[in-house]
């Protein structure tokens, strides 16, 4: 307990000193645990987002996208991604036909600049089937309703966002938009996604057309990026999802290049990237924690040989080796750990911004505290121990003769 | 009486470079329980390094060394000198050295740090020691607001909190005026009649004076006693 006075009295007598002596502890602890708390975070909104889609949901991409071995995109052409002529209509027909699967809905991502009174509309025009709401169980209509079949004409549902911008609170059922200049009439509003505040954007400012209507309005060309597919409520969406591969093989000639992406596999894809930048992260942290950890020895060295005739006279008066050892390394220790506590504050305090400012809430977890508190006490012992050594071995008589 | 310290044929000699230094030669001193003792000498005479031995800061090449009648061994650990000199030696310094920033009071406790004695025990025991020699209500001063001879008064306190049995002065009022010098020597030899066992280290015959008994060393030998032998 007096090492712990002790070691807080030196701290406090050099202030100015302790805290630049802390700044690299303070820069490695914060950069970390704002990193951890943000992609912590985005993982619960995104697992947020795919309990609201419904573990039975299934995506189709365009590109071979390998879920298991990490690589990502697996040696596969990432042109294929953007491709619009790897999905077909034979396709969706195929994915129809396998048992278990109650809608099939492609997404036709449609060339079409949508504008109201002549003025730009932020807009994502998607071609589709009236069955994407019942297969997209996040994305209800809240006015209107859906269009009845896919050649309804020009007629267009409209994300909550485009809502707001264009019509405000005033109804928009039965108004018009216009997409490429041709007046489309507003037949249904989506209600907001609420099971995700950031994902959810990408929803808010989808404008949906009948699949026929967005074919013409691409000139003819059937372009289809993405299809959605769910699966029975007490199918197995393991198998239903192998039976998909394999019916789009077939339609394929037997090439992959294409995806079926459950939702557990996004959640793995999401948690392949994040765990990438952490360790990136992670290790540019480490090089600041070691850097603020020579930091301390240095300080501490300097520290030690100015208290050279203290620690004779602690020796003189019955301090043994260990005693002075403990006293310094207590010292290391505790600026280490003040450290942490500050860049654990800062990112408390970073937190609280990202969480005001932007619709994503960072999380710290007790295991964040904890490993933080941990790493900087470990990096007092590891960097504190060399000079507290060197304490301990000084000579009794020679430091109590050192000016 | 007791003895408190005894060397019998005690040598220390070390290397500096090539030089061969014979610091202390068969060196016989006897100090009972209880004395006043002053060892004297000029610099360089080896009263410093009798001073480290006889504080166990020091260990004899060769010889033995009793402290209270337990022989020292040579090869002694030094947690186990450690323990011995908190529990049997109160060093008082020329340079006072007290710890700056803090208050006489935990100057005077520091010693405890490496002993096990109850918190309420020692901060009395601190109070009253200070009352001691004079600095009843300057327990919260700090060494700078204090004056040299109030100082090295805080360090006598100091020397006695762990209740040793030996005093070891080196110098106490080589860094003081006269008058503070005379009042830190009459404060030690009222220590040394309340039963502490004093050994002063000095160079001023003025000082050596108020021992009961002075040792003079000369070139690491102890000289015939010329007066107030035993």
């Amino acid at each position: 307990m007096e090492s712990v006075k002790t070691a807080l009295l030196s701290i406090w007598s050099n202030k100015v000193r302790s805290v630049l002596t802390v700044l690299g502890i303070v820069i490695g602890v914060a950069s970390v645990t704002i990193l951890v708390s943000l992609g912590q975070g985005l993982k619960d909104e995104v697992s947020t987002l795919i309990r609201g889609f419904g573990s039975n949901l299934m995506f189709v991409t365009a590109g071979k996208i390998d879920t298991k071995s990490g690589s990502g995109m697996g040696g596969s052409n990432p042109a294929n991604f953007i491709a619009g002529d790897i999905l077909t209509l034979n396709d969706v027909d195929a994915i129809k036909g396998v048992s278990g699967v109650t809608e099939v809905a492609p997404m036709a991502l449609v060339a079409g600049t949508v504008t109201s009174d002549g003025k730009p509309v932020n807009a994502t025009v998607t071609g589709t089937y009236p069955n994407f709401e019942k297969a997209l169980e996040i994305l209800k209509v809240k006015d209107g309703k859906m269009f009845e079949s896919i050649t309804a004409g020009d007629v267009v549902v409209i994300g909550p966002q485009i809502k707001k911008d264009v019509f405000g609170d005033v109804d928009a059922v039965g108004k018009t938009i216009s997409i490429n200049k041709t007046p489309f009439t507003i037949v249904g509003v989506f209600g907001e996604v609420e099971a995700s505040s950031i994902f959810g954007n990408e929803f808010s400012s989808l404008a949906v057309v009948p699949f026929e209507t967005g074919t013409a309005l691409n000139k003819g060309k059937v372009t289809i990026n993405r299809i959605v597919v769910k699966a029975a409520n007490d199918a197995k969406v393991s198998s239903v999802k192998e039976a998909v591969k394999k019916a789009i093989l077939k339609s394929h000639a037997g090439e992959e290049n294409f995806s079926v992406l459950t939702q557990d596999d996004i959640l793995g894809l999401f948690d392949q990237f994040l765990s990438l930048a952490t360790t990136l992260v992670s290790a540019i942290a480490a090089i600041s924690l070691v850097v603020g950890g020579i930091g301390i020895m240095n300080i501490m060295l300097v520290t030690v040989t100015e208290r050279t005739k203290e620690i004779g006279l602690r020796k003189a008066v019955g301090a043994t080796k260990l005693a002075i050892a403990t006293q310094f390394l207590v010292e290391a220790v505790f600026v280490t750990l003040i450290g942490g506590l500050i860049g654990l504050l800062i990112s408390f305090g970073v937190g609280a911004v990202v969480a005001a400012k932007t619709p994503l809430t960072p999380s710290i977890t007790p295991n964040v505290i904890l490993v933080a508190l941990g790493v900087s006490t470990v990096i007092g012992i590891i960097f504190g121990l060399w000079p507290a050594l060197r304490a301990a071995q000084k000579d009794p008589i020679e430091a109590l003769r050192y000016e | 009486m007791s003895v408190a310290i005894e060397l019998r044929k005690v040598s220390k000699s070390y290397k500096t470079g090539k030089l061969h230094v014979d610091a202390l030669k068969n060196i016989d001193i006897k100090i009972e329980s209880g004395e006043f003792v002053a060892i004297m000498g000029p610099s360089g005479s080896g009263k410093s390094t009798l001073m480290h031995i006889i504080g166990l800061l020091d260990r004899p090449t060769k010889g033995e060394l009793f402290i209270a009648g337990k022989k020292i061994e040579l090869d002694m650990a030094d947690s186990k000198l450690a323990k011995l000199r908190s529990e049997r030696i109160g060093f008082v310094f020329q340079t006072f050295n007290l710890l700056s920033k803090i208050t006489a009071m935990k100057n005077v406790l520091m010693p405890t740090q490496y002993r096990k004695i109850g918190k309420v025990d020692r901060e009395e025991r601190a109070r009253e020691l200070l009352r001691e020699v004079g600095l009843a209500g300057r327990e919260d001063h700090r060494p700078t607001e204090l004056s040299g001879g109030q100082i090295q008064r805080v360090a006598i306190a100091r020397s006695l909190i762990n209740n040793p049995d030996i005093i070891l002065a080196d110098e106490p009022t080589g860094n003081l005026d006269s008058k503070s010098g005379t009042e830190i020597m009459n404060l030690l030899t009222e220590l040394n009649k309340k039963g502490k066992t004093v050994i002063l280290i000095t160079h001023d015959q003025r000082i050596a004076d108020f021992a009961d008994r002075t040792i003079r060393i000369l070139d690491g030998e102890v000289q015939k006693p010329m007066k107030g032998a035993k």
